[in-house]
């Protein structure tokens, strides 16, 4: 059973996506801040980490991030940027990029749970 | 100079752009109210309105401990190779700090050019930001309140807003690479900038006049203030660690177990410490505490401007926090200048 790895301050957003994970067959924890997360993720080394990016302040998911890449115990988890942080910054386009961004996919907030399973499945397969 | 305009609002994602060109480095909050330059943890942990850091700039590139090479028999003198071209935004530069690196430019680039320190200085951008004295700052009266280079980009405050002058390429390629976060600077915006430019020395609670300095202090060679402060003073040489021009530093060599190879390395080293001075064969030009803040002291205020035309002093206030004996540069300037301080004892030697 894979074990996925919930990142956001919203704790409606984690329950709500934490039941229909785990209906759908996948192992979840979850973490309510980047410093709680990056520290779970790496304890628990879960198989993928969906992370939020607006929480404590509205750049702490990108920090998260950029030290998740960074650790040797978390660098090659998986990880899908889930956020509304187009609908804040509409000026400015954030999109993964291999050092400034180093995230695998970028999803705008809000997003089907259909979608966000879709993403994870194919990122697992890949692995 | 290009200028541009970045509403305050907009300051953590402008931060965390500044991430495409290398590691950030910012001012960072520490305990009991102090503050530090550190890699950005998060946008919430970097306090812009700092008053001063512990440590100035200089740690950047003048390393508190820094390897200079290897050595070994087998392989003779071996350079080192760190960080390859490893780039670091430093963020959040006062006026008075940005200056001080302009005059430790002056001195690494001298007869003997310092490549380690320019390396790193070649490696190190500056976004520099205004900010508001304190009861310690007396930069205005050091002439580095206010820089018009040194920087690649420096944020002033509007108000709402930052009006950020662009001083170099990196400056204009940061400008440009957070494009749409930027907006063009209107006429009322110029008035608001030229007002708080205004404003800004009026703030300044301490202030101390340097006028004909160096030469009263020429005059003032064998006052019994040396000596005084010489008795209050520690010699522990906090005020030379956290000088933002203080560049002194002892070299030595540090052999491995195998006792056929090592490093040298130089450390930050404080002409206040007794050993500064201390030569082959025991004798010492700087026996007394008195000796050696005294010779601090013209070393800053009255050599280095006799060097390169001004004191190596910006007037950050570091060493007048950082002082365990309560010694506070401004009040021994004012004393020297003052008539109190015009009594020579015998043993001083006074008029030369």
């Amino acid at each position: 059973m894979a074990k996925i790895l919930l990142i956001d301050d919203d704790p409606d957003f984690v329950d709500i996506h934490t039941a229909f994970l785990e209906k759908n067959g996948y192992e979840v924890i979850s973490a309510y801040d980047g410093k709680q997360g990056f520290q779970k993720a790496k304890v628990e080394k879960p198989d993928l980490i969906v992370l939020d990016v607006m929480m404590t302040d509205r750049t702490e998911g990108f920090y998260t991030a950029r030290q998740l890449r960074g650790d040797e115990d978390t660098k090659s988890i998986p990880l899908i940027l889930l956020t509304a942080i187009h609908q804040e910054e509409k000026a400015f386009h954030f999109a993964p990029d291999e050092v400034w961004l180093p995230v695998d996919v970028f999803l705008d907030k809000p997003v089907r749970p259909e979608r966000l399973l879709e993403e994870i499945k194919r990122r697992l397969k890949k692995e | 100079m290009k200028y541009l305009k970045l509403p305050k609002e907009k300051m953590d994602f402008f931060t965390f752009i500044l991430h495409k060109f290398g590691e950030v480095h910012a001012p960072l909050k520490r305990g009991d109210g102090q503050f530090a330059f550190g890699k950005v943890p998060t946008w919430s942990e970097v306090a812009l309105d700092y008053n001063r850091t512990i440590l100035p700039p200089k740690k950047y590139f003048l390393r508190p401990v820094d390897t200079m090479f290897r050595f070994s028999q087998e392989r003779g003198y071996e350079p080192i190779i760190e960080d390859g071209e490893r780039r670091i935004i430093l963020f959040g530069v006062h006026s008075c700090d940005i200056y001080s690196l302009k005059i430790l430019d002056l001195v690494f680039a001298g007869k003997y050019v310092d490549n380690y320190y320019f390396t790193r200085r070649r490696q190190v951008g500056i976004i520099g930001i205004d900010c508001t004295p304190d009861e310690h700052c007396f930069c205005h009266s050091m002439r580095a309140d206010s820089v018009s280079d040194g920087f690649d980009l420096f944020l002033s405050d509007l108000g709402d807003s930052y009006l950020a002058l662009v001083g170099t390429s990196l400056g204009d390629d940061l400008v440009l690479a957070a494009g749409p976060l930027f907006q063009e600077v209107t006429r009322s915006d110029i008035l608001e900038y030229k007002r708080r430019s205004n404003e800004r020395r009026k703030a300044f609670k301490l202030e101390v006049e340097l006028r004909d300095f160096a030469g009263i202090m020429e005059m003032e060679y064998g006052s019994s203030t040396w000596q005084e402060l010489g008795e209050k003073c520690l010699s522990c040489g906090s005020c030379s660690m956290v000088c933002p021009t203080c560049y002194c530093y002892d070299v030595f060599d540090e052999l491995n177990l195998d006792l056929l190879s090592g490093q040298r390395k130089r450390m930050w080293d404080s002409c206040l410490r007794r050993e500064h001075a201390l030569v082959a064969g025991g004798e010492n030009f700087r026996e007394h505490r008195s000796d050696r803040v005294k010779f601090r002291y013209y070393h800053k205020q009255r050599g280095f401007v006799a060097e390169y035309g001004r004191p190596s002093c910006v007037g950050c206030g570091r060493c007048i926090v950082a002082c365990p004996a309560q010694i506070d540069i401004v009040k021994v300037i004012e004393k020297i200048r003052g008539e109190e301080s015009g009594n020579y004892p015998v043993e001083h030697g006074a008029v030369r």
